[in-house]
């Protein structure tokens, strides 16, 4: 038998990215990618370097031109456009190549390498001339060529350590020297009119140059880390940059005096790193590509596009069409339908603005309305709802066009001694107004009214709970659900009024609650609902609305800012809003991008934010300096993201839930450096999808582990380990939520947990967890089901040492404790009597904690040198009953295997290494995972290899290498399929395989 | 992390600041000398990117305070291209170590004689793109190498910093044309976390029909030309791609099981022990100016 390993997808950085006509070209690993800029279709995805990373990239006449490390190739067009392999091109110069370009009639290749040489090749790359400039050897990080005609070629050069040389190509002269800089230059570029050069350096800052005089025009600050790429566009008007500060900006260039000044600012990736840049101009959009994998489309043109995006109004303005103002009159409330805005002043003057012909009237004046109103709507009925201080309640509702009034109702709630929040809601044709007083003894008056005609119905005095005080509304299925202060739910059955509401308190950390949606009811009739508070918090919980029973089966926070509400889009990405700072901020949340951002002030003014015609339009309204802003964001032209990655930073750690999600789908979590875990779900087919980013670990993640199919651990510094369950109950999404945490042992704990596991009771949802520390320390714990809490039941410590992993064995009637100590051996306790517990043929009886002395481990039994350094990576088989296997891979490069086994009298541990390979890998080994039963053990090194031995006579056995093209390559993880295993590789990046036994 | 955080997480910072080391890096040539024992008896030696200078403050301690014998004849020079503060018997030389000007000038301060032993501890400042850092760091040991060649004796050590990364057993390969032995060292004060490791190279063996020439003019590749060291040979027709000679060099921990974990966290800091300031300060960043912009609050997200 032989293994059959095919990479089946890639998410990984993506260090370069070009606009080629109505294709994006971007470098993938070692492949091209070419999309279509409009659908977003993905038309190829060709091979073109064995080993080596895409760095650049052109096309020019029919011709493609990829570079990447000492790797390059000429390719044609139409062979990356439909050939799945085009590697057999790649060729290999001596020197790392920073930049290639086509010369001006295409029939040579100009190679810049890293030693600021440039080696002029023909098309089959045969090294026709070699141009230097002689005496002035620099290292580059940098550089690009700049073919302006057939004799005149300049090469942008950025050094190390020497600032910008622009030389010319044919003379071998330096032209100018720049030297403005400080540290490293990472990008240079020149305009194509040839005026002028931009260049930026570990200082962070833009230079422009004029590339006649050599003088400098003007610096660029506002990154706040590193520039890594610089593009002229729009004729050389302007400049964009992109850096690792995650944002690409917009710079305007004054062509009178080549002033930099920044116009805009995109935030458009995950932690670290935006590598690639492109401008179309005539579409006036950004491409980027940066580490986490995401290639991501920009428009430039996103405020103004259509030419209706932002209008404002003064009411001097409104009243040029001939609407009369008392002196002082003020907005004080609006609402947005499909014709336009409804807007109610502070004289009780109701005017309506069309957005078709930009004509504003005034409907009515009411003088009821003139003070302490409150105005409100439904889109979908066409109505407004006004309402004042004394209950009094208005009704407009208007005709599809807006031109006509077709309705009004007037109700005057008088069991209030006074109304201060008025909220609407609609079901199938029928009308909810709830009136709310400040006194907390008043109910809550809700009042139903048909819309057509307009008729009120139904009238219920709902029963407010001890501290209520509602702030927004929903209404389902005959039931109100109202969000509170306090983060308080209320649910009342609207048709049983009379009882009181199920109350579900403190459902969030923050304080107001600001939306609750409905998202689908699962086949054992909960409902799910999406519930946001402004403190940024958001949560899904499910509900049986019958008994109030409920339970949150996902909470998770923002990234930062305050959340007013967060709603399912038509593709399934969860889509947030609220106000950061100064900006209003429409978020994908699935996909973790900015949708759109809003200058607006912040979120003490009023505001409105809603859908505008199509799901996929919205209208955000708010004054801001005594002007109505109507902001409109229309559904996007372009796909937004063209490949959405995974982390922007090294992942740590990767699991996949034992058991399968759906058919032929998976889900697993990853942990990464960014402190960030992700839970994801993966076709067998390859392709991946973020579901959930979970910001709940604060610093230094170590690991994240699925126990069950229910359960996953998370363990991070400061003493961070959570419990998670995941439920899978609903169709729309997985979802998890963290259900335990575990005590820390000081208020300012600074250790990091290394590792963990967990052997479940026998019959129980109660379990041991054990957890090993970067002080040598080694505790374990009960975890009780019913309590939801971790109790401490007993401590221990290996010599001073970081302990890097941990196991716990069942061998008949004895717990085996196994922990690998970055010294290189495997230690053993037997941890039976010390916890005084039962188990039977290795399966763990039932058993609580009594203890009236906290029990401290004893010595180690025994302990193998298994290492010469510390073991990354620690994999249990049990052999037979009494004996297991250890499979390890160090720092030390080795991989090995190792017995131990409980001798018959049951007194004694013995261990002992079977088999050993010391030159497993060239460089630290950091995972290893048994396959195929046990059959196969594969292993994953940080020099990007993966080896899998055959294991079948506990003898390692190398059957084969891949290279994998994640570097920092970290951790790995496998589940079977129907037709084999899929394994999952993380690192800078993230790979899924398949892996399939056929026979030779 | 605050500075007395960052005690108890790295035991070997505080260690450095209490023997007045430049910086912890200096425990991992310690460790490395316990384990090789390459600065027994050497007389004349050179430490190339040598700046803040703690590989320095070691050399001056083992060839001067241990042994103060033939002080008189012992020199050691220590290179850099940034500006160092003096150390006992200790010459800098601000300068490029693939200039050609700097050989003469060590030659010089050696009379004309070889040097026992070369090391270097540099660096280049890390951009993310592990290519790329890879490719710049092998550079940066080929650079301290090709100086190598010319100055260090037959038989004498070179030691640097690598990076465990994917061709990292091609860098052993080619070592191995010119060294009777490779190893790869990993002190105990380096990071188990690190991919940080030393390539500890014994008994230099250059080809025999190979003289090394330095020239300001010439690349690492073309330098290395004609020394068959396993690297691309120039050529006018770039070749196809093709797998290149590997080799996994020997592992060794050094510093023993005894020595203190970098790793690990330790607890036995006297509560009313007082922090230590850095030996060194910290030097200036190029991107200071853009600190003092951001803490004025002036690279704000507002056009």
């Amino acid at each position: 038998m032989v293994l059959k390993a095919r990479e089946l997808s890639h998410y990984g950085p993506s260090i370069c990215v070009k606009f080629h006509g109505d294709y994006v070209v971007a470098g993938y690993g070692v492949f091209v990618q070419v999309y279509e800029v409009l659908s977003g279709k993905l038309v190829n995805q060709s091979r073109v370097f064995h080993n080596n990373k895409v760095h650049g990239l052109c096309v020019e006449n029919g011709l493609f031109l990829a570079y990447g490390a000492r790797s390059v190739s000429v390719v044609p067009w139409q062979a990356i456009l439909s050939s799945k392999d085009n590697s057999k091109l790649e060729k290999m110069c001596p020197e790392w190549v920073t930049s290639a370009e086509f010369s001006f009639d295409g029939s040579a290749v100009y190679l810049l390498t890293s030693y600021n040489k440039v080696l002029c090749c023909d098309l089959e790359l045969e090294v026709l001339e070699t141009r230097v400039v002689y005496g002035e050897r620099a290292i580059l990080y940098s550089g690009t060529i700049t073919v302006q005609s057939a004799e005149k070629v300049h090469i942008n050069a950025g050094t190390v350590m020497d600032g910008v040389f622009i030389w010319d190509l044919f003379s071998e002269k330096n032209l100018h020297h720049f030297t403005g800089h400080e540290g490293s230059i990472f990008y240079v570029t020149a305009s194509k009119n040839g005026r002028f050069v931009a260049s930026c350096s570990d200082d962070r800052s833009i230079k422009l140059w004029d590339l006649e005089s050599g003088s400098l025009l003007s610096t660029g600050w506002g990154h706040t880390a590193r520039i890594w790429n610089l593009q002229f566009f729009d004729n050389d008007t302007k400049l964009i940059s992109a850096s690792e500060d995650c944002t690409c900006r917009v710079w305007e260039v004054s062509q009178l005096t080549g002033q930099l000044t920044q116009t805009d600012v995109h935030e458009i990736h995950l932690s670290k790193n935006v590598w690639g840049l492109d401008v179309d101009s005539r579409r006036m959009i950004a491409a980027t590509s940066g580490n986490d994998g995401r290639i991501k489309l920009t428009d430039l043109r996103l405020r103004t596009r259509a030419g209706d995006e932002s209008q404002a109004f003064s009411i001097d303005d409104i009243s040029r069409c001939r609407i009369d103002f008392a002196a002082n009159e003020i907005v004080k409330g609006f609402f947005w339908l499909h014709f336009g805005l409804v807007v109610l002043t502070s004289e009780g003057q109701v005017l309506k603005y069309s957005d078709q012909n930009s004509v504003w009237s005034s409907i009515f004046q009411n003088q009821k309305f003139k003070s302490f109103s409150s105005t409100t709507g439904v889109q979908k009925l066409n109505l407004v709802v006004f309402s004042n201080g004394s209950g009094d309640v208005l009704i407009v509702k208007f005709s599809q066009d807006g031109t006509q009034v077709l309705n009004t109702l007037e109700i005057a709630v008088t069991e209030l001694s006074k109304v201060t929040t008025c909220l609407v809601e609609s079901f199938d044709g029928e009308l909810f107004i709830a009136l709310q007083s400040p006194n907390p003894r008043d109910a809550l008056v809700c009042v139903k009214i048909d819309s057509a005609p307009l008729k009120l119905t139904e009238k219920y005095h709902l029963t407010r709970p001890a501290n209520f005080n509602a702030s927004s509304i929903l209404y389902h299925d005959n039931f109100l659900l109202f969000g509170s202060k306090f983060s308080t739910l209320a649910i009342f059955n609207l048709r049983e009024s009379e009882t009181s509401a199920h109350v579900l308190n403190r459902l969030l950390p923050g304080d107001t609650i600001t939306s609750v949606r409905f998202v689908e009811k699962s086949s054992n009739d909960r409902s799910l609902f999406s519930v946001t508070d402004r403190e940024g918090f958001y949560c899904f919980v499910s509900i049986d609305l019958n008994n109030g029973d409920s339970d949150i089966v996902l909470e998770n926070k923002i990234s930062k800012g305050f959340l007013e509400g967060a709603f399912y889009d038509p593709s399934g990405d969860y889509i947030t809003y609220g106000f950061k700072s100064n900006y209003f901020v429409m978020f994908n949340e699935t996909r973790q991008f900015e949708i759109m951002s809003e200058l607006c002030g912040g979120s003490h003014r009023q505001w409105l934010f809603l859908p505008n015609y199509d799901p996929n339009e919205f209208v955000f309204v708010y004054v801001k300096a005594s002007r109505i802003n109507i902001r409109k964001l229309h559904s996007s032209f372009v796909p937004q993201t063209l490949r959405d990655g995974l982390h922007g930073r090294e992942i740590r750690d990767l699991t996949l839930r034992p058991a399968s999600y759906n058919t032929r789908t998976h889900v697993f979590c990853s942990g990464a450096e960014d402190t960030t875990i992700k839970l994801n779900r993966i076709k067998e087919s390859g392709e991946a999808r973020t579901i959930w980013t979970f910001r709940k670990h604060t610093s230094g993640l170590q690991r994240c582990k699925f126990v069950s199919d229910q359960y996953l651990i998370s363990s991070a510094a400061r003493e961070e380990l959570y419990l998670w369950k995941l439920c899978t109950d609903f169709k729309s999404n997985p979802y998890m939520s963290i259900i335990a945490v575990l005590p820390t042992s000081t208020k300012l704990p600074d250790l990091r947990i290394m590792d963990f596991d967990v052997k479940f009771i026998e019959n129980s949802q109660d379990f041991i967890l054990v957890t090993v520390y970067s002080d040598s320390a080694i505790k374990l714990w009960h975890f009780e089901h019913a309590s939801q809490k971790f109790a401490l039941i007993a401590i221990g410590k290996y010599e001073t040492c970081c302990l890097l992993n941990v196991a716990l064995i069942p061998l008949k009637e004895t717990l085996l404790l196994l922990i690998s100590p970055s010294d290189g051996y495997l230690v053993a306790w037997d941890v039976t009597k010390c916890l005084n517990i039962n188990l039977r043929n290795g399966k763990l009886q039932d058993w609580k904690p009594n203890f009236s002395l906290m029990p401290i481990l004893p010595d180690y039994a025994t302990r193998v040198l298994v290492h010469r350094a510390g073991v990354k990576s620690l994999q249990v088989k049990s052999a037979n009953g009494s004996s297991c296997l250890i499979y390890t891979g160090g720092d030390d490069n080795a991989v090995a295997i190792s017995e131990f086994a409980v001798e018959e009298d049951e007194l004694s541990i013995k261990g002992q290494v079977l088999s050993s390979d010391t030159a497993g890998a060239a460089s630290t080994i950091t995972a290893v995972n048994l396959l195929n039963g046990g059959k196969g053990l594969i292993t994953a090194s940080v020099d990007q290899r993966l080896r899998y031995y055959d294991v079948t006579k506990n003898q390692l056995t190398l059957q084969d290498v891949f290279y994998t093209t994640n570097a920092d390559t970290g951790c790995l993880d496998v589940v079977s399929t129907a037709t084999g295993s899929l394994l999952l590789i993380g690192g800078v990046g993230f790979s899924a395989w398949s892996l399939r036994d056929v026979k030779k | 992390m605050g500075k007395s955080s960052k005690d108890k997480r790295d035991l070997y910072y505080r260690k450095a600041k209490e023997q007045g080391f430049r910086a912890r890096s200096a425990f991992k040539l310690l460790q490395l000398d316990e384990q090789f024992h390459f600065l027994d008896n050497v007389t004349r030696v050179v430490d190339l990117c040598a700046a803040p200078g703690s590989w320095s403050q070691v050399l001056s301690r083992r060839l001067f305070e241990d042994d103060p014998e033939n002080a008189a004849s012992k020199r050691i020079v220590a290179v850099d291209l940034q500006p160092m503060f003096p150390i006992d018997h200790v010459i800098t030389i601000q300068a490029d170590i693939t200039h050609p000007k700097t050989l003469n000038k060590i030659m010089d301060l050696f009379e004309g004689e070889k040097a026992d032993f070369v090391c270097s501890d540099g660096a280049p400042d890390v951009t993310g793109l592990h290519d790329l850092d890879e490719y710049v760091q092998q550079q940066l040991i080929l650079s301290a190498l090709q100086l190598t060649t010319c100055l260090l004796r037959e038989g004498g050590v070179f030691v640097a910093k690598i990076f465990r990364g994917r061709d990292i057993d091609m860098l052993y390969s080619q070592l191995g044309y010119l060294f009777e032995r490779v190893v790869c060292a990993k002190p105990r004060s380096s990071r188990g976390t690190s991919l940080e490791s030393f390539v500890v190279c014994l008994g230099y063996k250059p080809p025999t029909n190979w003289k090394p020439h330095l020239d300001v003019n010439m690349s690492v590749e073309d330098f290395f030309q004609g020394c068959e060291i396993g690297r691309l040979t120039l050529d006018d027709k770039l070749p196809e791609y093709h797998e290149e000679a590997r080799s996994i060099a020997d592992f060794i921990l050094c510093g023993g099981l005894d020595s203190f974990d970098s790793d690990a966290t330790y607890h036995d800091i006297p509560a009313n022990s007082i922090t230590l300031d850095p030996v060194q300060p910290p030097t200036n960043p190029p991107y200071k100016r853009a600190l003092e912009l951001k803490r004025k609050g002036q690279l704000t997200r507002s056009t």
